[in-house]
């Protein structure tokens, strides 16, 4: 019996192992490697140094500078994603005029969600290029709707300028993912037995209490997984940066973030490329994100609603 | 499409696997016999033997691949492929574009590259990085070879000596740059003629021509901010290179200590914090890019555009017929300058280059013997509206391009005064630090111009003492 | 909007109100703000695509003029240079052929991955089970000079084989993690009374954990196809300059990178709508069980 069960747990593993080890973990082995190096990335050898390419790192504004970036987007991108996508789940399944003891969705919920995700089915790499135009300040859309209602666009462009350029890029992150949590949280209300809303409509419960006391912490291990997806994003946020500010020096470094930090030490034709000193930078971003699913993962430990 | 043999041993295959999977160093001579089809080595280069028509000894059946970069110059060069192939009927000839040079990145590491590499583009790979590595063929016997239309003259004579310095890496010629590229101050004739303006020679009379043009509703300059400010670093520079003498921009290029702090670099700058202040500068122009800052110029928005000589061809798609674009040289500081007002910053520009281990890198030197030839120059130049390194075919280029026209007139009149700096080629970081983020700061009102100069110092002497940066020197 | 707090629990309830009872006029506005709010959201999502589409008609140089004004002529020539420049059909077609044979491997792999980690006790579980979940944090651009390598020195550089199996490997970490969560959340008593009538392991797992891990496996595949379909930076590496295998991505890479230089922007919009108009079309005809499969496995 034994002897069955592992010649069948090897079977089932080996083939996909094999592929894995391959193509994903001896790159990432090698990379890691190259860390210890001062290969440049063109040579075809390389000496190793040791620990150099860390110290430097530590000694490095510039992955500081990144690093906080990095921390300002853990914060933002999904405590406002979060909070948005929860407050139009509530309103489209939830928010409709009360009649009786059922609580319902406002009329053209179905209509909301279908056009909510439609930002989610794009490529990064084409959203950053689509509101890199429509943030033009010559003819693009953003700076023209501010100038219709009645304000003045930032003279600089919202790319233009430090004060405003990241929020520009976290507002994208956002519009982009937004539809995806609407759809999530709205199946995790549906999945909240229908007694309780009903004893809350008996308690004579409004909405604020509905949406803060009973919907959220019901909907709590939905918002975990929430913040795990977009915890994710925020660690990266390459493609955005790369391709709406590809200079992030041209706004006082405000938009810095590791990858980019990555790839233009690695790769990018302005900068001496130092491959060795880029796996350094990835080897940090790896262990940061270790450390978060860590923190994360200890954080959802907490108790949950049973229902 | 390759997949595994049955007649592979299977301790071949998993050699093979180990090798793909596990080896750690790319491109050692250990793998390289593990490699499977097309695995790469230097050993097997194409050579042929040499003749009075075949001088560098091609291999004439050897195919040829040419990867060009798909910038404002692309072009498939369908004549110089017409000239090899015609020599070399046998030869197969692939060529390929990419705006992202630096993905071939890993075949130079690998040891297999392109024959012939245009290395060029926000992401071209650092040619000193590639110099510095090996990585490049010696050109020397290119410019020793006889050149294609006439024999009795080796390539070197009919090439400009201005060439061969700039691609000169440690005492070796390892890149040309092909495109003759002047900078100036750009504009649109018929506006001008319409406005009755005509482009000062001095930066105080510029100011006064700018006032005027924001009474006509235009602003006097615009940039690309959010990925090239450098083309406003590239205007002060000349300035105070024009003031200061080519000197000053050497300096900077050699990381002299208090290069930049040299009073003509200060005047420079405070000129144009001056015209920042004034809103010389679109309004927006941090928060474009380059072609688009270049948008708002052919479109009538911005008077004048500081830039280079390939942006009329950049531009073609969006410029309105009848206007006429024109370069004049930058305007200098005052009359005290050390150089005429028709000094210009010219360079060769847009570098080719041989990979060291490329299959058939003797093909690459004979395909850039065919780019060389000034009948192929010459239509390169009425393609692209650009003049190249080939000074014979200056005169033959028939253009309707008014900006062609007005550069080759300025590079006349320039004569020996031409200058150029490196820097921003040689040491990315200074680029990133002084030429675009001190830069930015200046043309936005973050910093003055002597913040801008101490930033821009302090970023050189921060490169000049990092040991991670390879450093060169010129005169 | 009411805003009262909430009162403790009352012991005797109030009768449930009728059901047809008129709403207050509390309700009323606090609705009508609501379909405001949702509406404006709406229109947030949705202009910058219209406006994309309406721009990519513009003659070139009415693109960075207004950005309300329609087009003072309908140009379609703005496609056909986008098209052109991208050669789209034949990276369509070849977009197609990766996509489904990297996603049919991946789903095969990383369920017989998942089900083994998240059903059977044995030693390395845990540490096989981290491997892969270690996969979603190294940044992929880390591995890309030695990836290179890796498949040049197989020979699967320019070959769809190559690009399937390397998307594959990439598309585990995630699927694998994901899906080990589903199994586990999947009732044990019906494989148990399989095993004991004498199925064998894979017996159980084909015919019995398969079918039960539907909804599980259908999101994965949706965000499998959705992160395929859109993955760049590896067919940018292990494709290169071949256009034969070239796919869609990469093509409309280089066409945005191009008109950076070409100043081309009608064509640039082109080919963005080029770009997004198959997923947003594949998308509205299947919307409903679309979003419902996305979630249905993150739920769990």
């Amino acid at each position: 019996m034994h002897h069955r069960k592992y010649r069948f747990i090897v079977g089932f593993l080996i083939a996909p192992l094999a592929l894995y080890v391959m193509f994903v973990v001896s790159p990432n082995i090698q990379a890691i490697y190259y860390s210890f190096t001062d290969w440049s990335g063109y040579s075809q050898t390389q000496n190793f140094i040791g620990l150099d390419n860390y110290v430097r790192l530590v000694q490095d504004p510039t992955f500081w500078d990144a690093l906080s970036h990095n921390g300002v987007l853990l914060l933002v991108l999904p405590i406002v994603t979060i909070s948005i996508g929860l407050l139009f789940a509530f309103l489209l399944n939830l928010g409709g005029p009360r009649r009786g003891a059922t609580a319902r969705g406002l009329p053209g919920s179905r209509f909301y969600s279908a056009v909510y995700f439609f930002p989610y089915l794009l490529s990064v790499a084409i959203i950053a290029v689509l509101w890199e135009q429509a943030y033009n300040p010559r003819g693009g859309i953003v700076p023209g709707a501010i100038s219709a209602l009645g304000f003045d666009p930032p003279r600089d462009g919202l790319l233009g300028s430090p004060d405003t350029v990241l929020w520009a890029c976290i507002a994208v992150a956002v519009w982009h993912a937004v539809g995806f949590y609407v759809v999530l949280f709205s199946a995790g209300i549906a999945s909240i037995p229908a007694d309780i809303f009903e004893a809350a409509a008996l308690d004579g419960v409004n909405r604020f209490t509905l949406f803060f006391r009973i919907v959220i912490p019901l909907l709590w291990d939905n918002v975990q997984v929430a913040f795990v997806y977009l915890g994710i994003i925020a660690l990266d946020f390459f493609a955005i940066v790369n391709i709406m500010t590809p200079h992030p020096e041209a706004v006082g470094n405000s938009t810095e973030v590791i990858a980019h930090y990555l790839f233009t030490r690695a790769f990018s034709g302005d900068a001496n490329p130092q491959y060795g000193y880029a796996s350094a930078i990835g080897v940090a971003l790896f262990f940061l994100t270790l450390t978060l699913a860590a923190v994360m993962f200890r954080a959802s430990r907490r108790e949950k609603v049973e229902f | 499409m390759p997949t595994f043999s049955s007649d592979r041993s299977r301790r071949e295959f998993l050699r093979t696997v180990l090798a793909g999977g596990l080896l750690v160093v790319p491109g050692s001579a250990a793998l390289a016999g593990c490699a499977t089809a097309g695995g790469g080595g230097t050993q097997d280069q194409a050579k042929g033997t040499e003749s009075e028509k075949n001088p560098l000894g091609v291999d004439a059946n050897a195919p040829l691949e040419v990867v060009m970069f798909a910038g404002g110059l692309k072009t498939d060069l369908e004549w110089v492929q017409k000239s090899y192939t015609g020599l070399y009927p046998n030869a197969k000839i692939n060529l390929t574009s990419t705006p992202n040079i630096n993905t071939l990145q890993p075949r130079f590491t690998g040891g297999n590259p392109p024959d012939m590499v245009n290395d060029s583009g926000a992401q071209k790979i650092p040619l000193a990085a590639l110099a510095g590595a090996g990585q490049l063929a010696d050109l020397q016997p290119l410019l020793d070879a006889p050149s294609l239309a006439d024999p009795d003259k080796k390539v070197r004579d009919t090439i400009m000596a201005e060439a061969v310095k700039v691609g000169t890496y440690d005492g070796k010629v390892l890149v040309l740059n092909y495109v003759l590229s002047a900078y100036g101050v750009f504009y649109s004739q018929s506006l001008f003629k319409k406005n009755g303006w005509t482009m000062p020679t001095q930066w105080s009379e510029y100011m006064a021509l700018a006032e005027e043009m924001k009474k006509a509703g235009l602003s006097p300059m615009g940039y690309g901010g959010v990925n090239a400010p450098n083309y406003v670093t590239e205007m002060m520079l000349t300035m105070a290179g024009k003031a200061g003498g080519p000197e000053v921009v050497v300096a900077i290029d050699n990381l002299e200590p208090n290069a930049w702090k040299h009073e003509a670099v200060k005047n420079a700058a405070t000129a144009i914090e001056e015209l920042a202040r004034k809103d010389g500068f679109l309004p927006g122009s941090p928060g474009l890019k380059h072609t688009e800052a270049q948008t708002q110029f052919v479109t009538g928005k911005i008077g004048s555009y500081p830039s280079g000589s390939w942006l009329e061809n950049e531009m073609k798609t969006s410029t309105p017929a009848g206007f006429d674009m024109v370069m004049a040289p930058t305007p200098r500081l005052d009359s005290s300058d050390k150089m005429p007002h028709e000094a210009l910053h010219a360079n060769p520009g847009e570098p080719f280059i041989v990979p060291k281990q490329a299959k058939n890198a003797l093909g690459g030197l004979e395909w850039f013997r065919h780019m060389l030839a000034p009948e192929n120059a010459k239509a390169y130049s009425e393609f692209t509206g650009s003049l190249t390194i080939v000074t014979e075919s200056h005169d033959k280029v028939k253009s309707d391009s008014t900006s062609l026209k007005s550069v080759t007139e300025a590079l006349k009149k320039a004569k020996d005064n031409t200058f150029t700096f490196l820097f921003m080629d040689w040491y990315g970081d200074l680029k990133k630090n002084a030429a675009i983020a001190a830069m930015s700061d200046l043309l936005t009102g973050r910093t003055n111009a002597e913040g801008f100069i101490n930033a821009a110092q302090a970023a050189a002497d921060k490169v000049a003492a990092d040991t991670n940066v390879p450093k060169f020197k010129r005169q | 909007m009411t805003m009262t707090q909430v009162r403790p629990p009352a012991p005797a309830r109030p009768p449930a109100r009728p059901a047809r009872a008129p709403l207050r006029a509390g309700e009323r506005t606090a609705t009508a703000g609501f379909q405001v709010i949702l509406a404006a959201w709406a229109l947030v999502s949705v202009l910058p695509l219209i406006w994309a589409a309406v721009t990519a008609f513009k003659p070139n140089p009415e693109v960075h003029a207004s950005p309300w004004a329609l087009p003072s002529r309908w140009d379609f020539g703005n496609f056909v240079r986008a098209w052109g420049a991208a050669s789209i059909g034949q990276f369509f077609l070849n977009t197609v052929i990766v996509v489904s044979g990297a996603l049919l491997l991946t789903m095969l792999l990383s369920t017989m991955v998942a089900y083994v980690l998240a059903r059977y006790d044995f030693p390395g579980n845990r540490v096989i089970y981290y491997t892969f979940a270690g996969g979603l944090m190294f940044p992929v651009f880390l591995a890309l000079v030695p990836l290179f390598f890796v498949v040049r020195n197989l020979g699967l550089l320019h070959s769809h084989v190559g690009l399937i199996l390397v998307y594959a490997a990439y598309a585990m970490p995630f699927s694998v993690f994901f899906l080990t969560a589903f199994f586990r959340t999947l009732p044990t008593a019906v494989a148990e009374a399989a095993l004991i009538d004498g199925c064998s392991h894979s017996g159980v797992f084909f015919r019995i954990m398969l079918p039960m891990a539907r909804p599980g496996i259908v999101s994965v595949a949706l965000f499998n196809v959705l992160g395929l379909w859109n993955q760049y930076l590896l067919p940018l590496v292990l494709n290169q300059g071949d256009k034969s295998t070239a796919v869609l991505t990469e093509g409309l890479a280089a066409l945005v990178a191009e008109q950076g230089y070409a100043s081309d922007w009608s064509a640039l919009f082109a080919g963005m709508v080029i770009a997004m108009l198959p997923v947003l079309i594949v998308y509205l005809i299947f919307q409903r069980r679309v979003r419902e499969g996305f979630v249905a496995g993150a739920l769990k």
